[in-house]
């Protein structure tokens, strides 16, 4: 499985290439099995759609990187995970650092009842107390950094859940980029925008890969093809098949593939 | 904040409601020319609606009743030396500064414990523990205790803070058994404050590298404040009028207190003796009438700093 998985994935990529390895990684919630032994690697300042129907382990997955899914004390993940060689599950491993480093924008956009300014300058005032100065430049950075500046550099005190629902999800990615972290999980980040801010956030991830290591989840394979890059796919907790989206979608490997592409599932 | 489920359930029977409405108008509609049903205004619909009004009126009546006849008879008493001056003639003559005084430094103390005590408790028990029999058995003890009369407290701070700890009659005393009065409610208004927090608010918080302390007092505490302040609130009310649970515990004394361990008499301990003991009724009413004023005031100006504070965050 695990050879099967990395050499599937582009030729095979040199060690350091290499920003998340996962290897037999698996997933339990109580008696419910969400990830089964996936292994694959994503590569530093990559990005990576993982794509598959609902119930399929996507978010799961994002929520085991970051160790989000630590909240749940029924969810139990075995295997190994580890971003630059450090084995993220190791118990000496602190979870507020972990994400710090592993970003994350929400399925649905939810920005914190607060100004536009004090949700992008949330997680910098975390660590140590940034002075005045120090933050209004990491809020205008990040708020440029995902195209949001020019829209609300005049009405920065406002609060962050007034803006439109596509504003709203550049907003929480802004908050994420405010922490710089190295890599950016994006959960569904368009399922509640229409199709025009789809777009605008379809078109910030290639500006984010130059920085980043992205990972994006979408049920839609429209998407992925769009967005392009490597294409993982999942299927009720297996990892089906992993390749760039040209070959996933002109020629999959997988009658799963090929079903879920095509509508049959899904 | 996340739509409750009731919202949808109303929205569902509006949409069920519109569609039999359509039925109805195109069956029925040229007949009773308008196609408009006149559901809403049945027997029924139109007696209930009456009941609950009668019922909302009878009770604000019962209020604004208390309020203007406790004024009424209270409110002529007012003068500056009734407020400034200590009483002579076991508070036939003269003011109630120090009542004054003892009721606010008494309910003060007992806040001070308790806030901390029952937010920290809420915060513990939503927050933190995951183990379903700790939270039940705390949450049973904290309604439990909500639910004894507070003469049981006065007891009990008597024989435990007065007579064990060797507190005597006192500012800490009273504190610490009205403290130990309004935990419950402290303790349970916070936890429904911060259990309506939507978890996705946490999430963002520890997503961003938040440890869940820094989640708890930046990203759930603020949005949780008007209903732990509607939890204080409530306290603050009972404990400023509380009598049974201080004149055990704080004592009677007219003299103003110097230390929290000087015995104080609150303006409900004063009001019942003079009363009780036939000193004075127009005094009585007239402490009675500043009690319901600084109730009020409390009450005025907690609302006020609410709604500023959501104002500013919705």
């Amino acid at each position: 499985m695990a050879t099967e998985a990395s050499a599937s994935a582009s030729a095979a990529p040199a060690e350091d290439d290499v920003k998340i390895r996962i290897r037999n990684l698996s997933v339990n919630y109580r008696d419910l099995a969400a990830l089964k032994d996936v292994s694959l690697d994503i590569r530093r300042n990559d990005l990576l759609t993982i794509m598959g129907p609902t119930a399929s382990g996507k978010t799961t997955l994002l929520r085991t990187i970051n160790r989000l899914n630590d909240i749940y004390p029924y969810a139990k993940a075995t295997g190994s995970l580890t971003i630059d060689g450090l084995e993220v599950y190791d118990p000496a491993v602190s979870a507020s650092w972990l994400r710090k480093v592993v970003g994350m924008v929400f399925a649905l956009p939810i920005p914190l009842p607060m100004s536009i300014y004090d949700n992008v300058a949330y997680g910098p005032r975390l660590y140590g107390r940034p002075s005045r100065r120090q933050l209004d430049e990491i809020v205008e950075r990040s708020l440029r950094g995902a195209a949001l500046w020019d829209e609300v550099k005049d009405r920065l005190s406002d609060l962050g859940h007034h803006l439109s629902g596509g504003q709203q999800q550049r907003l929480c990615l802004a908050r994420t980029l405010a922490v710089e972290p190295e890599i950016i999980l994006l959960d569904e980040p368009c399922s509640g925008l229409d199709p025009i801010s789809t777009l605008r956030i379809e078109e910030l991830l290639h500006d984010l890969v130059a920085k980043y290591t992205v990972v994006l989840v979408t049920h839609n394979p429209q998407q992925a093809a769009r967005v392009g890059g490597d294409v993982a796919v999942f299927y009720l907790g297996e990892l089906v098949e992993m390749g760039p989206a040209e070959r996933i979608f002109t020629s999959p490997k997988d009658r799963r593939t090929e079903s879920f592409i095509s509508g049959r599932i899904g | 904040m996340t739509s409750a489920p009731w919202e949808d359930g109303s929205d569902g029977r509006e949409e069920r409601g519109g569609r039999e409405r359509d039925r109805q108008g195109r069956s029925h509609g040229s007949r009773r020319g308008g196609g408009l049903p006149r559901g809403g205004d049945s027997l029924a619909e139109r007696s209930a609606i009456g009941l609950l009004w009668a019922a909302a009126i009878s009770a604000v009546a019962v209020l604004g009743f208390i309020v203007v006849y406790v004024l009424w008879h209270g409110l002529p008493q007012l003068t500056p030396e009734f407020l400034l001056q200590s009483p002579s003639a076991m508070g036939r003559e003269g003011g109630i500064l120090p009542t004054i005084i003892g009721t606010v430094a008494v309910t003060a103390v007992g806040l001070i414990i308790a806030i901390p005590l029952g937010v920290g408790t809420a915060i513990y028990l939503t927050e933190y523990t995951r183990s379903e029999a700790v939270t039940a058995i705390i949450r049973f003890g904290a309604e439990c205790l909500a639910g004894i009369p507070s003469i049981i407290f006065g007891l009990f701070g008597f024989l435990f803070f007065v007579i064990y700890l060797k507190m005597g009659w006192s500012l800490l005393s009273g504190g610490l058994t009205l403290a130990a009065m309004v935990l419950p409610t402290i303790i349970r208004t916070t936890e429904e404050a911060i259990k309506a927090v939507p978890l996705s608010h946490r999430e963002v918080s520890l997503s961003l590298g938040a440890t869940r302390w820094q989640t708890v007092t930046r990203a759930v505490l603020p949005t949780a404040m008007p209903g732990i302040i509607t939890g204080v609130m409530l306290s603050i009310g009972r404990a400023v009028g509380e009598t049974a649970a201080v004149i055990f515990t704080a004592g009677s004394s007219l003299r103003l207190p110097t230390s929290i361990f000087s015995p104080v008499r609150t303006m409900s301990v004063h009001f019942y003796i003079l009363a009780r003991e036939g000193i004075s009724m127009p005094r009585a009413y007239g402490t009675a009438a500043v009690l319901v004023l600084l109730i009020l005031a409390i009450n005025f100006a907690a609302y006020w700093a609410m709604n500023r504070f959501v104002a500013r965050r919705t």
